[in-house]
Protein backbone atom coordinates (compact mmCIF):
# COMPACT_ATOMS: atom_id res chain seq x y z
CA UNK A 1 0.00 0.00 0.00
CA UNK A 2 1.51 3.31 -1.02
CA UNK A 3 2.32 5.41 2.00
CA UNK A 4 0.06 9.03 2.15
CA UNK A 5 1.91 12.31 2.72
CA UNK A 6 0.49 11.74 6.26
CA UNK A 7 2.37 8.70 6.65
CA UNK A 8 5.51 10.55 5.13
CA UNK A 9 5.05 12.94 8.40
CA UNK A 10 4.49 10.81 10.80
CA UNK A 11 7.21 8.46 9.35
CA UNK A 12 10.00 11.41 9.08
CA UNK A 13 8.94 12.62 12.68
CA UNK A 14 11.74 10.79 14.84
CA UNK A 15 14.34 11.60 12.14
CA UNK A 16 13.52 15.21 12.37
CA UNK A 17 13.09 15.36 15.88
CA UNK A 18 16.32 13.73 16.93
CA UNK A 19 18.14 16.18 13.95
CA UNK A 20 16.87 19.52 16.24
CA UNK A 21 17.83 17.48 19.92
CA UNK A 22 21.64 17.09 18.04
CA UNK A 23 22.42 19.91 16.26
CA UNK A 24 25.94 21.04 15.96
CA UNK A 25 27.92 22.83 18.39
CA UNK A 26 29.23 25.89 17.57
CA UNK A 27 33.05 24.89 19.39
CA UNK A 28 34.94 27.44 21.66
CA UNK A 29 37.50 27.92 18.23
CA UNK A 30 35.06 29.12 15.98
CA UNK A 31 33.09 30.81 18.72
CA UNK A 32 36.56 32.83 19.60
CA UNK A 33 37.12 33.30 15.78
CA UNK A 34 33.63 34.95 15.27
CA UNK A 35 33.78 37.03 18.28
CA UNK A 36 37.71 38.05 17.07
CA UNK A 37 36.29 39.19 13.57
CA UNK A 38 33.56 41.05 15.69
CA UNK A 39 35.66 42.91 17.90
CA UNK A 40 37.97 43.96 15.07
CA UNK A 41 35.21 45.58 12.83
CA UNK A 42 33.81 47.57 15.82
CA UNK A 43 37.75 48.44 16.19
CA UNK A 44 37.87 49.66 12.70
CA UNK A 45 34.88 51.52 12.42
CA UNK A 46 34.58 54.81 14.82
CA UNK A 47 31.84 54.39 17.22
CA UNK A 48 30.01 56.65 19.19
CA UNK A 49 30.44 55.63 23.01
CA UNK A 50 27.71 53.97 24.95
CA UNK A 51 26.54 53.65 28.18
CA UNK A 52 26.41 57.13 29.38
CA UNK A 53 30.82 56.98 29.24
CA UNK A 54 32.61 60.25 29.08
CA UNK A 55 34.19 61.24 25.35
CA UNK A 56 37.76 59.82 25.99
CA UNK A 57 39.21 63.09 24.41
CA UNK A 58 37.95 66.59 24.42
CA UNK A 59 38.77 69.98 24.38
CA UNK A 60 40.07 71.06 27.97
CA UNK A 61 38.58 72.61 30.57
CA UNK A 62 38.85 76.17 31.56
CA UNK A 63 40.88 75.33 34.65
CA UNK A 64 43.12 73.12 31.92
CA UNK A 65 43.70 76.36 29.98
CA UNK A 66 44.45 78.57 33.02
CA UNK A 67 46.76 75.82 34.26
CA UNK A 68 48.10 75.66 31.13
CA UNK A 69 49.30 79.80 31.11
CA UNK A 70 50.65 79.80 35.04
CA UNK A 71 47.52 80.32 37.24
CA UNK A 72 45.63 83.39 37.33
CA UNK A 73 49.34 85.34 38.10
CA UNK A 74 49.91 84.29 34.38
CA UNK A 75 46.99 85.46 32.64
CA UNK A 76 47.37 89.23 34.32
CA UNK A 77 50.77 89.02 33.20
CA UNK A 78 49.90 87.95 29.52
CA UNK A 79 46.75 90.73 29.83
CA UNK A 80 49.51 93.76 31.01
CA UNK A 81 51.76 92.53 28.12
CA UNK A 82 49.02 92.06 25.40
CA UNK A 83 47.84 96.08 26.57
CA UNK A 84 51.34 97.52 26.96
CA UNK A 85 52.23 96.07 23.68
CA UNK A 86 48.58 98.17 21.95
CA UNK A 87 49.60 101.22 23.64
CA UNK A 88 53.07 101.06 22.41
CA UNK A 89 52.01 100.71 19.43
CA UNK A 90 49.31 103.31 19.05
CA UNK A 91 51.74 106.19 21.04
CA UNK A 92 55.32 105.46 19.74
CA UNK A 93 57.92 105.15 22.70
CA UNK A 94 58.91 109.25 22.60
CA UNK A 95 55.39 109.14 24.32
CA UNK A 96 55.52 106.12 26.88
CA UNK A 97 56.33 108.59 29.89
CA UNK A 98 52.88 110.32 29.63
CA UNK A 99 51.10 107.29 28.43
CA UNK A 100 51.88 105.39 31.41
CA UNK A 101 50.43 107.69 34.04
CA UNK A 102 47.38 108.18 31.48
CA UNK A 103 46.99 104.31 31.72
CA UNK A 104 47.42 103.21 34.82
CA UNK A 105 46.78 106.38 36.79
CA UNK A 106 47.45 105.74 40.19
CA UNK A 107 49.43 102.15 40.25
CA UNK A 108 52.25 103.47 41.05
CA UNK A 109 53.79 101.70 38.47
CA UNK A 110 57.43 102.76 36.83
CA UNK A 111 59.33 101.74 33.77
CA UNK A 112 61.98 103.24 31.59
CA UNK A 113 61.25 105.32 28.88
CA UNK A 114 62.15 103.39 26.22
CA UNK A 115 61.98 100.28 27.52
CA UNK A 116 61.84 97.72 25.02
CA UNK A 117 61.33 94.09 25.66
CA UNK A 118 63.01 94.01 29.11
CA UNK A 119 61.16 97.09 30.31
CA UNK A 120 57.45 95.71 29.14
CA UNK A 121 58.76 92.23 30.84
CA UNK A 122 59.30 94.55 34.15
CA UNK A 123 55.67 95.85 33.86
CA UNK A 124 54.37 92.53 34.00
CA UNK A 125 56.34 91.25 37.12
CA UNK A 126 55.26 94.75 39.13
CA UNK A 127 51.61 94.23 37.95
CA UNK A 128 52.03 90.39 38.98
CA UNK A 129 53.60 91.57 42.47
CA UNK A 130 50.78 93.65 42.99
CA UNK A 131 48.07 90.57 42.20
CA UNK B 1 34.00 28.64 25.58
CA UNK B 2 33.00 30.48 28.72
CA UNK B 3 31.73 34.21 27.99
CA UNK B 4 29.68 36.46 30.22
CA UNK B 5 26.06 37.29 29.31
CA UNK B 6 26.25 41.16 29.81
CA UNK B 7 22.38 41.64 28.28
CA UNK B 8 19.44 39.67 29.09
CA UNK B 9 18.70 37.12 27.14
CA UNK B 10 14.98 38.50 25.72
CA UNK B 11 16.90 41.37 24.34
CA UNK B 12 15.85 41.48 20.48
CA UNK B 13 18.53 40.60 17.64
CA UNK B 14 17.71 43.79 16.35
CA UNK B 15 18.56 45.65 19.30
CA UNK B 16 21.87 43.78 19.90
CA UNK B 17 22.74 44.69 16.42
CA UNK B 18 22.05 48.44 16.68
CA UNK B 19 24.03 48.50 20.09
CA UNK B 20 26.80 46.39 18.60
CA UNK B 21 27.21 49.14 15.78
CA UNK B 22 27.28 51.92 18.22
CA UNK B 23 30.39 50.16 20.05
CA UNK B 24 29.04 47.46 22.38
CA UNK B 25 31.60 44.72 22.81
CA UNK B 26 28.83 43.23 24.93
CA UNK B 27 26.40 42.83 22.53
CA UNK B 28 29.01 41.55 19.93
CA UNK B 29 30.07 38.79 22.73
CA UNK B 30 25.77 37.97 22.50
CA UNK B 31 25.04 38.25 18.82
CA UNK B 32 27.99 35.57 18.54
CA UNK B 33 26.56 33.09 20.77
CA UNK B 34 23.23 33.44 19.70
CA UNK B 35 23.54 33.76 16.07
CA UNK B 36 27.00 31.80 15.20
CA UNK B 37 24.78 28.22 16.47
CA UNK B 38 21.90 28.79 13.83
CA UNK B 39 24.60 29.77 11.01
CA UNK B 40 26.54 26.60 12.02
CA UNK B 41 23.43 24.46 12.36
CA UNK B 42 22.27 25.24 8.24
CA UNK B 43 25.46 25.19 6.74
CA UNK B 44 25.87 21.75 8.02
CA UNK B 45 22.70 20.14 6.74
CA UNK B 46 23.26 22.05 3.81
CA UNK B 47 27.11 21.27 3.59
CA UNK B 48 26.79 17.87 5.62
CA UNK B 49 30.83 18.86 6.43
CA UNK B 50 31.68 19.97 9.65
CA UNK B 51 34.77 21.95 8.53
CA UNK B 52 33.28 23.96 5.80
CA UNK B 53 30.22 24.49 8.18
CA UNK B 54 32.61 26.24 10.46
CA UNK B 55 33.93 28.82 7.60
CA UNK B 56 30.60 29.10 6.59
CA UNK B 57 29.37 30.47 9.72
CA UNK B 58 32.30 32.13 10.23
CA UNK B 59 31.66 34.08 6.50
CA UNK B 60 28.15 34.57 7.67
CA UNK B 61 28.72 35.89 10.81
CA UNK B 62 31.59 38.67 9.55
CA UNK B 63 29.17 39.69 7.01
CA UNK B 64 26.89 40.29 9.66
CA UNK B 65 29.48 42.86 11.43
CA UNK B 66 30.14 44.29 8.64
CA UNK B 67 26.40 45.54 7.45
CA UNK B 68 25.69 46.29 10.98
CA UNK B 69 26.66 49.82 11.28
CA UNK B 70 24.52 50.12 7.53
CA UNK B 71 21.46 48.17 9.10
CA UNK B 72 18.24 49.95 8.68
CA UNK B 73 15.57 48.98 11.47
CA UNK B 74 12.12 47.37 10.40
CA UNK B 75 13.50 46.40 6.99
CA UNK B 76 14.07 42.77 7.87
CA UNK B 77 14.54 41.06 10.28
CA UNK B 78 18.44 39.93 11.77
CA UNK B 79 17.63 36.25 11.71
CA UNK B 80 16.20 36.19 8.32
CA UNK B 81 19.05 37.81 6.79
CA UNK B 82 21.36 35.74 8.41
CA UNK B 83 19.66 32.77 7.21
CA UNK B 84 19.65 34.12 3.55
CA UNK B 85 23.49 34.84 3.63
CA UNK B 86 24.23 30.71 5.02
CA UNK B 87 22.42 29.82 2.11
CA UNK B 88 23.79 31.38 -0.40
CA UNK B 89 26.99 30.80 1.07
CA UNK B 90 26.17 27.58 1.38
CA UNK B 91 25.04 27.37 -2.31
CA UNK B 92 28.09 28.50 -3.55
CA UNK B 93 30.14 25.82 -2.06
CA UNK B 94 27.87 23.17 -3.60
CA UNK B 95 28.67 24.50 -6.79
CA UNK B 96 32.32 24.45 -6.29
CA UNK B 97 32.00 20.65 -5.72
CA UNK B 98 28.91 19.87 -7.51
CA UNK B 99 28.51 16.03 -7.99
CA UNK B 100 30.66 15.21 -5.32
CA UNK B 101 28.40 15.28 -2.44
CA UNK B 102 25.44 13.44 -4.17
CA UNK B 103 27.61 10.98 -4.80
CA UNK B 104 29.10 10.46 -0.94
CA UNK B 105 25.56 11.00 -0.07
CA UNK B 106 24.32 8.58 -2.00
CA UNK B 107 27.22 5.96 -0.75
CA UNK B 108 26.32 6.62 2.81
CA UNK B 109 22.14 6.17 2.12
CA UNK B 110 22.11 2.99 0.46
CA UNK B 111 25.21 1.51 2.32
CA UNK B 112 25.12 -0.97 4.67
CA UNK B 113 23.11 0.35 7.85
CA UNK B 114 24.43 0.40 11.61
CA UNK B 115 23.08 -2.80 13.51
CA UNK B 116 19.77 -2.33 14.39
CA UNK B 117 20.77 -2.49 18.56
CA UNK B 118 22.89 0.38 18.27
CA UNK B 119 20.95 2.87 16.25
CA UNK B 120 19.87 5.59 18.42
CA UNK B 121 19.51 8.98 18.26
CA UNK B 122 22.84 10.25 17.24
CA UNK B 123 22.17 7.37 14.62
CA UNK B 124 18.56 8.55 13.32
CA UNK B 125 19.98 12.42 13.00
CA UNK B 126 23.11 11.19 11.31
CA UNK B 127 20.32 9.17 8.56
CA UNK B 128 18.18 12.13 8.26
CA UNK B 129 22.02 14.28 7.47
CA UNK B 130 23.11 11.74 5.10
CA UNK B 131 19.13 11.78 3.19
CA UNK B 132 19.25 15.07 3.57
CA UNK B 133 22.21 15.14 1.13
CA UNK B 134 21.24 13.28 -1.43
CA UNK B 135 18.07 15.60 -1.94
CA UNK B 136 18.42 18.26 -4.69
CA UNK B 137 19.85 21.29 -2.87
CA UNK B 138 16.63 23.89 -3.06
CA UNK B 139 14.08 20.58 -1.82
CA UNK B 140 17.06 20.64 0.91
CA UNK B 141 17.29 24.05 1.88
CA UNK B 142 13.21 24.12 1.94
CA UNK B 143 13.19 20.89 3.95
CA UNK B 144 15.94 22.20 6.56
CA UNK B 145 14.59 25.11 7.07
CA UNK B 146 10.90 24.07 7.96
CA UNK B 147 11.05 21.19 9.80
CA UNK B 148 14.52 21.77 11.81
CA UNK B 149 15.14 24.85 11.81
CA UNK B 150 11.00 25.47 12.63
CA UNK B 151 10.48 28.05 10.29
CA UNK B 152 7.01 29.36 8.73
CA UNK B 153 6.14 28.98 5.03
CA UNK B 154 6.14 32.83 4.52
CA UNK B 155 9.49 33.43 6.47
CA UNK B 156 11.10 30.64 4.18
CA UNK B 157 9.94 32.04 1.08
CA UNK B 158 11.78 35.70 2.26
CA UNK B 159 14.66 33.38 2.89
CA UNK B 160 14.55 31.15 -0.47
CA UNK B 161 13.11 34.51 -2.62
CA UNK B 162 10.39 32.57 -3.91
CA UNK B 163 6.87 32.55 -3.24
CA UNK B 164 4.99 31.01 -0.33
CA UNK B 165 3.21 28.27 -2.37
CA UNK B 166 7.04 27.39 -3.95
CA UNK B 167 7.99 26.39 -0.59
CA UNK B 168 5.31 24.14 -0.27
CA UNK B 169 6.18 22.17 -3.23
CA UNK B 170 9.63 22.11 -2.24
CA UNK B 171 9.07 20.67 1.36
CA UNK B 172 6.39 17.88 0.54
CA UNK B 173 8.47 16.25 -2.64
CA UNK B 174 11.57 16.82 -0.05
CA UNK B 175 9.29 14.98 2.44
CA UNK B 176 8.11 12.72 0.12
CA UNK B 177 11.86 11.73 -0.90
CA UNK B 178 13.34 11.58 2.73
CA UNK B 179 10.40 8.79 3.34
CA UNK B 180 11.43 6.78 0.97
CA UNK B 181 15.31 7.38 1.42
CA UNK B 182 14.54 6.31 5.16
CA UNK B 183 11.63 3.80 4.53
CA UNK B 184 14.01 1.09 4.44
CA UNK B 185 15.96 1.88 7.28
CA UNK B 186 12.38 2.85 9.71
CA UNK B 187 11.48 -1.00 8.90
CA UNK B 188 14.80 -2.74 9.24
CA UNK B 189 14.90 -1.10 12.81
CA UNK B 190 11.30 -1.60 13.56
CA UNK B 191 10.24 2.12 13.56
CA UNK B 192 6.81 1.31 11.58
CA UNK B 193 4.46 1.14 14.68
CA UNK B 194 5.65 5.17 15.79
Amino acid sequence: MAMTERDDDRALEPFFAAARARPPEAGPDLLARVLAEAEAAQAARPMPARDGAAPAAGLPGGRGIIGMLGGWGGIGGLLAAGLAGLWIGFTGTGALGTASSELWGSAGVTFDADPGADGVFSLVLDLEAEA
Amino acid sequence: MVMAFDLPDDTSDEDLLARFAAGEAAAARALTLRLTPVALRVAQRMLGDAAEAEDVAQEAMLRLWRIAPDWRPGVARVSTWLYRVTVNLCTDRLRRRRGVALEAAGDVVDGTPAAVSTLIEADRAAALEAALMSLPERQRQAVVLRHIEGLSNPEIADILGIGVEAVESLTARGRRALAALLAGRREELGYGDD
